[in-house]
């Protein structure tokens, strides 16, 4: 097979349908024709591996995925409002937002009923102990679809969505949300040995949780936004199975700054290979197999 | 080695009591089809169905599809395909291929493709709009560049790097 651009533009979409991830995006970006075509294979993807991040800083966000087009992009955004605030979404990128029920209680519900980002909602109903009812504004409920995540069990580590291809890494554990993550539930999970990629990424949650600005009330970083300005990296790591694992690393230094030991941490986050050397020996397994 | 469309599958020298399709290829090579391998194709149904045909004695007086951009060498494999599969239910995209095959004939379809792809072929299947075949082309063609670099791919399949270098720096 040679010529793959004299064939027809319906059987090229179908052969980059075909690819696994990796030799897809390697196939986009060898040319502006086929990268055209491949931004036509986004409801594959959307099955597949999702790039996911908070919204609170979108053009981090997106810069750091090399052809936003490509992808259905899923924003956790555990206040959902604050990045529509600061940031109006992307035209031509298809938005889904992955919300959390506990946050509503932290919501500045006025601001949200304003702004009432359009996109769609995956609801993320955490039904493990200590956690009840939902303050959901009336409106994202009508819009939400349904995510049961039960986090009583230890087995939780990605989320299927959308069908048992889909592999996402929920990531939403950073971030505010995760302020009202009850206790005992967090601990369970740092209890998680098997679930290695899982406890790396809650571990430094947990420290997100323990600092103390986690707590300021919603007023507060309404007030002062820049407080509150992450800078998100994404990065995908190959696992041997087959799936992806998606990274989620905060830099909030402002954060930290009354941390001495997890701004250390967040100094040398620098790359991929020293954060996951940082996070856990055990990444180097794929570090070996070969991350790009 | 060419074949030989004389003795090939499709060739018109078939049994008179089979209900047959008949083709002309781009060369102008009558082929003929069985009813069942023929209604693989999409366009075959939509032809039969545009003109009425709806009874076997139709289909024997049909006059042949004119098949003006599939060659007589891509269609002798096309029947080849339909004819192998003639007994499988209808398409469904991420459902099909999970029909009980057995192994004999998983192996007939690597084999059948494994040195067959090209673009004729691929043309062939999507003109004729033969799902089950074009979705075995596609994949057969996306493994050829399985764990290949960015500048493997583009020289498996003759692509000209036509991005600046600013905007790969952009990509990286």
């Amino acid at each position: 097979m040679k010529h793959f651009c004299r064939l027809p533009i319906e059987v090229q979409h179908k052969i980059l349908q075909h690819m696994p991830m990796k030799d897809f995006l390697k196939t986009a970006i060898t040319s502006k024709a086929i990268m055209e075509v491949a931004s036509t294979c986004r409801d594959k993807f959307w099955n597949e591996t999702l790039y996911v991040d908070g919204y609170g800083v979108p053009s981090n966000a997106l810069g750091d995925i090399p052809n936003p087009k490509i992808f259905k992009l899923l924003f956790h955004d555990s206040v959902v409002d604050r990045g529509v605030i600061f940031q109006p979404i992307p035209t031509g990128i298809d938005v889904r937002f992955l919300t959390m029920e506990v946050w509503a209680d932290l919501s500045p519900l006025p601001i949200l009923k304003r702004h009432q980002p359009p996109g769609k909602y995956v609801r993320v109903r955490l039904n493990g102990p200590e956690v009840n009812g939902s303050n959901l504004p009336e409106w994202l409920c009508e819009n939400a679809e349904f995510l049961e995540v039960d986090l009583s069990k230890p087995t939780m580590d990605y989320i299927t969505l959308k069908g048992p291809r889909m592999n996402l890494l929920y990531t939403d554990f950073t971030g505010m949300g995760s302020v009202n993550y009850p206790q005992a539930v967090v601990e369970s999970w740092l209890r998680m040995e098997r679930e290695i990629e899982l406890v790396n990424v809650l571990c430094e949650s947990y420290a997100f949780r323990m600092s103390s600005m986690w707590h300021f009330i919603p007023e507060y970083w309404v007030q002062y936004p820049s407080m509150f300005k992450k800078r998100t990296a994404l990065y995908r790591v190959p696992r041997a199975d087959g799936r992806i694992l998606i990274v989620e690393f905060s830099d909030c230094k402002e954060c930290y700054v009354t941390d001495g030991v997890q701004h250390t941490i967040i100094q040398r986050f620098m790359d991929l290979e020293t954060a996951l050397r940082v996070l856990a020996p055990r990444y180097h397994r794929f570090l070996v197999a070969g991350v790009e | 080695m060419a074949p030989n469309f004389e003795e090939a599958p499709g060739s018109s020298k078939r049994l008179k009591e089979e209900i047959l399709y008949r083709f002309h290829s781009k060369e102008g090579h009558e082929f003929t089809m069985e009813k069942a391998a023929a209604e693989l194709s999409g366009v075959v149904k939509q032809i039969s169905q545009d003109l009425g045909i709806d009874d076997d004695e139709s289909i024997r007086n049909m006059k042949p599809i004119p098949l003006i951009n599939v060659s007589s060498e891509a269609f002798h494999y096309v029947v080849k395909w339909c004819e192998q599969h003639k007994t499988m239910p209808p398409w469904e995209q991420d459902k099909w291929w999970l029909n009980e095959r057995d192994e004999e004939m998983k192996k007939w379809e690597n084999e059948f493709l494994g040195g067959l792809t090209s673009e004729q072929l691929f043309d062939a299947a999507n003109y004729m709009d033969i799902k089950c075949l074009l979705d075995k082309c596609a994949e057969t063609v996306a493994g050829m560049i399985k764990g290949k670099s960015v500048e493997e791919i583009r020289e498996i399949w003759e692509l000209e790097n036509d991005f600046t270098p600013e905007e790969e720096e952009a990509m990286k």
